[in-house]
């Protein structure tokens, strides 16, 4: 490589821009930032819907280290054991336990039945929380769309996940109970037994393992029903934003909890079925952003082609007063260079300075999640790359072939 | 200085074969200023073109101070150019991008000048085409003499070894066209050799010597014993 061709070139690059229309120059810099969003943005939206759902699943379900019965298990014995470990670890900021029991939830029981008609009634889970603890893990108050969250002192009282009320779920959806407000009375079945609960609350998430349960005070649960005070069903616990999920589990493995427990990262909680998910939404992004490189590449292949086409007399005259096909070439790489840098630059802005901001506070409203713009800087950077590489190549061609001509004939317009 | 042998050309366009040139031979000295003359189709300018390599599928052979430069390939041919000539095309060819000492520096930056120094030559070779004014000034600001001028200063600004030049004053006025000839008339009498394609005898007459071609041949090969400078009216 010559430096003397390499800074002619790059003068000779820097006049034709500066001396270039200016509204041709503006908009490939305007196709180059559209290409670049259009790599980032379309598979960030695509992976973001998945990672909004698991962002959800997490921030509002699971927390950061999620426990469990083992399959072989029905419950965690010992969980009491557990929380105290946990809470002993420095790390670990939140701790909410909950018993889970399968229940029906029925409306209108008092009515008589004419014979063509259903009852009212919903199978689902009641999960017995401690409200404060739980609102801690996963902020459930905050989802509340009508009435109040459970008190420490509430008996009979419940919160209901909107999934299971008909006025929140589309027409088709089944298992629903209708004309429940805030103040019904229903009929909860717990195997034989049964009991009169009343709506305090209604919930709204997008998290299917939280919209379809029914939320009680754990203590009043207890007393409705023998149950082990020491079991639980699932604990939820949030740690310190720097530690890792995995150094906590381990911590939690190392210290001797009862075998029946099974600690997961919040990664590992959300199954095979997330990960392929994520997976099958990063290829289609890939597919949809390698399609969006081509229709670019060419894009701006035909540009610079035109551009050296029409400039073919100039090529041919620079080559006769001695400028060698090295510097024109440089000159027009210089050039793609530009337009991908600016281009690029002004996506970069746009990206992080509009699109990221706004989608996080705005997320999109999608059925099972609020999807996010979910763009790293290793993604990005990548994308980058990929985008300067198919600029050169499509900024080298056209220059080469022109290049290439007799420079007689280019001179001439033969 | 030049020197070129049995040089010929043929076009082909489709089945049909015209040969332009049909066996040149002629040479020229140092410090001489040459004209080739002719008809319009006698192959005055292919000949330019061949000799000055920038047609690069000659026929024959032509030597610079006895190397045959017409064995040189492409880019080898690009860079004698750059080393050893200057061209003056007919339509003046500058880059519009460029301004007028851009145009002329350009050739200075590519032989590896500093761009300070590049400028400076630039500049003085301009202001010896009395465009001393007109440093700033794009090819559209100028007027065709103007830009024939910027033209000349980037062909003589590196101390070419030859100059060669197509019928510098095709386009241009009377006026124009005398002033140019005396530029390349006094460049000429500071040791620059020249040669020139013109179809203007009043012009050829300046020069040295009249090398006149008729159907691809030398028909004349005359010196003018006492070239002068032209009176140009004011």
């Amino acid at each position: 490589m010559n430096i003397t061709e390499l800074k002619v070139g790059f003068f000779l690059a820097y006049r034709q821009i500066k001396r270039s229309n200016f509204w041709i120059t503006s908009l490939i810099v305007l196709v180059m930032m559209v290409t670049f969003l259009n790599l980032v943005v379309i598979s960030g939206i695509l992976i973001g819907l998945i990672a909004g759902s698991s962002n959800d699943f997490r921030s509002h379900y699971s927390g950061d280290v999620f426990i469990k019965p083992k399959t072989e298990y029905k419950v965690i014995r010992d969980a009491d054991k557990i929380v105290g470990i946990a809470k002993g670890l420095p790390e670990v900021v939140d701790i909410s336990t909950r018993y889970l029991l399968p229940v029906s939830l029925e409306n209108d029981y008092k009515k008589e039945l004419s014979e063509n008609k259903s009852k009212n009634i919903s199978s689902t889970i009641l999960a017995g929380i401690t409200p404060a603890d739980e609102d801690k893990v996963t902020g459930l108050s905050s989802f509340l769309v009508e009435g109040d969250f459970l008190s420490e002192d509430d008996t009979d009282k419940i919160l209901v996940g909107s999934s299971l009320l008909s006025q929140y779920s589309d027409a088709l959806s089944q298992n629903t109970i209708k004309n429940v407000k805030i103040g019904s009375k229903l009929r909860m079945t717990i195997g034989d037994n049964f009991h009169d609960v009343i709506v305090k609350g209604i919930i709204k998430i997008k998290v299917g393992d939280v919209s379809q349960r029914i939320f009680m005070n754990k203590k009043h649960m207890l007393n409705l029903i023998q149950l082990n005070k020491n079991d639980a069903s699932e604990i939820a616990i949030t740690i310190d934003p720097k530690t890792e999920s995995a150094y906590i589990k381990e911590s939690l493995q190392n210290s001797n909890i009862d075998k029946s427990a099974l600690v997961q990262t919040w990664e590992e909680a959300q199954g095979k079925f997330f990960k392929d998910l994520s997976s099958t939404f990063t290829i289609l992004g890939n597919v949809i952003g390698t399609i969006g490189l081509v229709v670019a590449s060419i894009t701006i292949f035909i540009v610079i082609f035109i551009n050296a086409i029409s400039r073919k007399k100039f090529i041919g005259i620079l080559k006769g007063i001695g400028v060698s096909g090295s510097t024109i070439r440089y000159s027009y790489l210089f050039q793609s260079i530009f337009y991908a840098t600016i281009g690029s630059l002004l996506g970069l802005m746009l990206l992080y300075g509009i699109l990221v901001p706004y989608f996080d506070k705005n997320p999109i409203d999608f059925p099972f999640s609020d999807g996010i713009l979910a763009v790293t800087a290793a993604g990005t950077t990548w994308r980058l790359g990929l985008l300067f590489l198919a600029t050169l190549i499509a900024g080298f061609l056209p220059a080469q072939i022109v290049i290439r001509r007799n420079t007689l004939d280019s001179i001439l317009g033969r | 200085m030049l020197n070129a042998k049995n040089i010929t050309k043929t076009f082909i366009t489709g089945e049909v074969e015209q040969k332009v040139l049909k066996g040149i031979d002629f040479s020229v000295e140092g410090g001489e200023f040459v004209s080739i003359m002719g008809r319009s189709g006698a192959g005055k300018s292919t000949l330019l073109y061949i000799l000055s390599l920038l047609d690069e599928t000659p026929s024959g052979q032509v030597f610079i101070k006895n190397e045959e430069i017409t064995l040189l390939s492409g880019d080898e041919a690009v860079s004698y150019r750059l080393n050893n000539f200057g061209f003056v095309f007919q339509e003046y060819a500058l880059l519009p991008e460029l301004n007028a000492l851009e145009n002329v520096a350009l050739p200075l930056l590519m032989r590896g000048q500093k761009r300070k120094s590049a400028y400076e030559i630039a500049k003085k070779a301009l202001e010896q085409v009395g465009l001393e004014n007109k440093l700033e000034n794009f090819s559209s600001q100028l007027s065709g003499g103007e830009q024939q001028r910027v033209s000349i200063a980037r062909a003589v600004a590196h101390n070419p070894k030859i100059i060669f030049a197509d019928e510098p004053t095709a386009n241009l006025d009377t006026q124009r066209a005398c002033e140019i000839m005396n530029i390349f008339i006094d460049l000429n009498k500071k040791g620059q050799t020249i040669v020139m394609v013109t179809h203007e005898l009043e012009y050829a007459k300046a020069t040295h010597r009249i090398i006149e071609l008729r159907d691809g041949l030398t028909v004349n090969d005359r010196r003018i014993l006492d070239p002068k400078m032209l009176l140009c009216k004011l």
